[in-house]
């Protein structure tokens, strides 16, 4: 009885949000005609009480239960970050589908055992914890892409995704073997212990190889994007928010979890191949991202190209640019909040956005949607008094400090060639008209893009206290 | 010397299967190519003394998934030799990487001992059903918890992408048949003589 006693204490923000779902999936079984209010309307309790008790529960932080589970101060903030986005993601998702017209309620039930994955990553204390964790997350992302059944586009998105995504869980497993087979264990202490004890086998070097192919894969970074701007362009609006924030938070944990924890004696052989994986997928991401005409392909180009600035930042060997690729890690997920949450708006008044010429004469048609849209383009691409530039250049200033002078270099050139394709976002926008009167009015769906806009002004113009936080957070 | 034999005759077997599956033409080969890989594992399991993995792995994987693997084979129209020709224009591709990726292994391995690995002493149980058993439901029922969720992830994402309600789709509604009252289907109607129809 105390061992179960003991897990319960550890685990009161995932048993709260297991709970929710269970009270969701009776809750939807139950009401045929307003299953989206039913489902809705649990999960952003659910989600609220997550919120609450990170905020304000009474739980001793440092909590280790033999070799499973762990939480320390740290990972409760990643938490308690990663449960309003996926707080504000629900709230804004309602708009998308509430125009969708097929069975809508398990939506949120995808949402939030993606959330219960992320959380399980995060205070994950072994391989096979942690593994379970990323599968639960990676399963719920795969039923979203091709949650739409209306189109073949999702479809085919989701197919490829799930095919792709089980060979890299096949690569990731085949390592994990490798590295117990090497080390005889999968806790983390214990295989940390043995990369710092004696000489290092060659056998745990080669699994941690094949755990860097699954990371690289589920960050859509360099050699292994494929996936990106398929899984953009197919799925639901709200899909590719997830992506674009809550995805690249997991990807962020997978890095920093096994390579900054685990590995982190053996930086000498992953730190040099994921610095150059990084610079690769920053320069190709935008490159690419040039001759798109679909907007939604170019912003998962683009996504390509801002991991590339965070795995640049992550494989600092000496582990200085954590702080600064978390940051640039929560920038993203606001910038990327700002920007779906106005196409979320927008497509709820029907005035769908798929191409650039979709765009033309969107200022005569919605001034505060244009400007949003400034706002968001111009943080993306790094103008200065907006919160995606002190993004940037923390990580510059840090690649500077150690060394990679050159990388710094690439990086800020990379940064140019995307600010063409942003500017031309805005000239369509702003400098193109169209024929058609159509007139958008504000409704409640302008809320999130507005505060997120607004974040990236106010914090932007006092960034000093936000980056404080983020970077004591790790 | 003989467990030397039989590891390496069915580690051949596995491999030479295990390619059939990726290579055969024709979905059932493909099937029972897989069902002869299992088989092999399972022996590479009895080698090391898990009985009961090795007999779970037939029982579960050979005796139901196969078989309704096999059964969807069946039902599917799928025509043969179809992509054949998208295969043979990117096998060189193919065929290269995997040359520089063992190479690279080779290179990487050589010299240095790659079976020093290390003894977890889990199964020192002789029964190790009931090893098994103990470690699942105690060092492990965090995982075993997890794995639980994941299955009912994948149940409601098989349900939620598969169910489809098709508006005016004229379908029996016991509850609404049985609720039915007489004064909903029922008229009483006063016909006087020589107006009825």
């Amino acid at each position: 009885m105390d061992l179960f006693l003991n897990y319960a204490q550890g685990m009161i923000p995932e048993l709260i949000l297991l709970s929710g779902l269970c009270i969701t999936i009776i809750g939807i079984s139950f009401s045929a005609k307003n299953e989206h209010f039913v489902s809705y309307s649990a999960s952003v309790l659910t989600f609220l009480a997550v919120v609450m008790n990170l905020l304000i529960g009474d739980f001793s932080p440092n909590v280790n239960l033999i070799n499973t589970f762990q939480t320390s101060d740290s990972i409760l903030s990643v938490k308690f970050i990663a449960a309003i986005l996926m707080l504000a993601l629900t709230m804004q998702s309602r708009f998308s589908l509430s125009n969708y017209k097929h069975k809508k309620g398990e939506f949120y039930l995808f949402l939030q055992i993606s959330l219960l994955g992320i959380f399980i990553m995060s205070s994950s204390a072994n391989l096979l914890i942690f593994y379970l964790g990323l599968e639960l997350v990676a399963l719920s992302l795969y039923t979203l892409v091709g949650f739409d059944r209306s189109s073949s586009k999702a479809a085919e998105a989701s197919m490829k995704f799930y095919v792709l995504g089980a060979i890299a869980s096949g690569f990731l497993l085949y390592g994990i073997s490798l590295v117990y087979g090497a080390t005889g264990s999968i806790v983390f202490s214990r295989v940390f212990d043995m990369t710092s004890s004696q000489e290092i086998s060659m056998l745990m070097i080669i699994g941690m190889m094949f755990i860097l192919i699954a990371i690289i894969f589920k960050f859509g970074a360099f050699p292994l994007f494929h996936w990106v701007p398929d899984t953009y362009e197919g799925g639901m609006l709200p899909v590719s928010l997830l992506l674009a924030s809550l995805s690249k938070v997991a990807s962020f944990i997978f890095f920093f979890v096994l390579l900054h924890t685990v590995f982190r004696n053996l930086n000498e052989y992953w730190s040099p191949i994921m610095m150059t994986l990084g610079v690769l997928s920053v320069t190709y991401g935008n490159v690419v991202a040039l001759k798109q005409s679909n907007l939604r392909r170019l912003i998962g180009y683009s996504t390509i190209g801002h991991v590339g600035f965070i795995i640049v930042s992550l494989s600092l060997a000496s582990g200085n640019g954590v702080g600064e690729a978390w940051l640039y890690t929560v920038v993203y997920a606001i910038m990327s909040f700002a920007l779906f949450g106005i196409l979320i708006s927008l497509s709820s008044h029907n005035y769908d956005i798929h191409n650039f010429v979709d765009l033309k004469g969107l200022y005569q048609s919605s001034p505060l949607h244009s400007w949003l849209i400034l706002i968001v383009i111009f943080s993306m691409a790094g103008i200065p008094p907006l919160l995606g530039f002190h993004a940037k250049l923390l990580i510059l200033q840090e690649l500077i400090i150690s060394n990679y002078l050159s990388v710094a270099i690439i990086l800020v050139i990379a940064s140019l060639i995307a600010a063409y394709y942003y500017l031309k976002v805005i000239w369509f926008v702003f400098f193109e008209s169209s024929n058609h009167t159509l007139k958008i009015r504000q409704s409640a769906s302008d809320f999130i893009p507005i505060l997120a806009c607004l974040i990236l002004v106010l914090i932007g113009i006092f960034p000093a206290i936000f980056i404080d936080l983020m970077l004591q957070i790790l | 010397m003989v467990t030397d034999l039989v590891f390496f005759t069915s580690v051949a077997i596995l491999m030479i299967s295990a390619m059939g599956v990726i290579t055969s033409n024709n979905p059932v080969h493909s099937a029972l190519f897989l069902v002869s890989c299992f088989f092999q594992s399972s022996v590479l399991w009895l080698l090391l003394e898990a009985e009961f993995l090795a007999i779970a792995l037939i029982v579960i994987y050979v005796g139901a998934v196969m078989v309704l693997f096999l059964y969807v084979v069946m039902m599917l129209d799928i025509r043969k030799n179809q992509h054949k020709q998208s295969v043979s224009s990117i096998l060189p591709i193919g065929i290269g990487i995997s040359i520089l990726f063992i190479a690279e292994l080779i290179f990487a391995l050589s010299g240095t001992n790659v079976v020093q690995t290390r003894d977890t002493g889990v199964l020192s149980n002789p029964n190790n059903t009931e090893a098994l058993g103990i470690e699942l439901y105690t060092n492990y029922l965090v995982e075993f918890e997890l794995a639980s969720i994941i299955l009912l992830l994948g149940i409601i994402a098989a349900i939620s992408l598969t169910l489809h309600r098709r508006p005016g789709l004229k379908k029996q509604e016991i509850s609404q048949q049985v609720s039915v009252s007489k004064k909903d289907r029922l008229k009483v109607v006063q016909v006087r003589s020589g107006e009825g129809a």
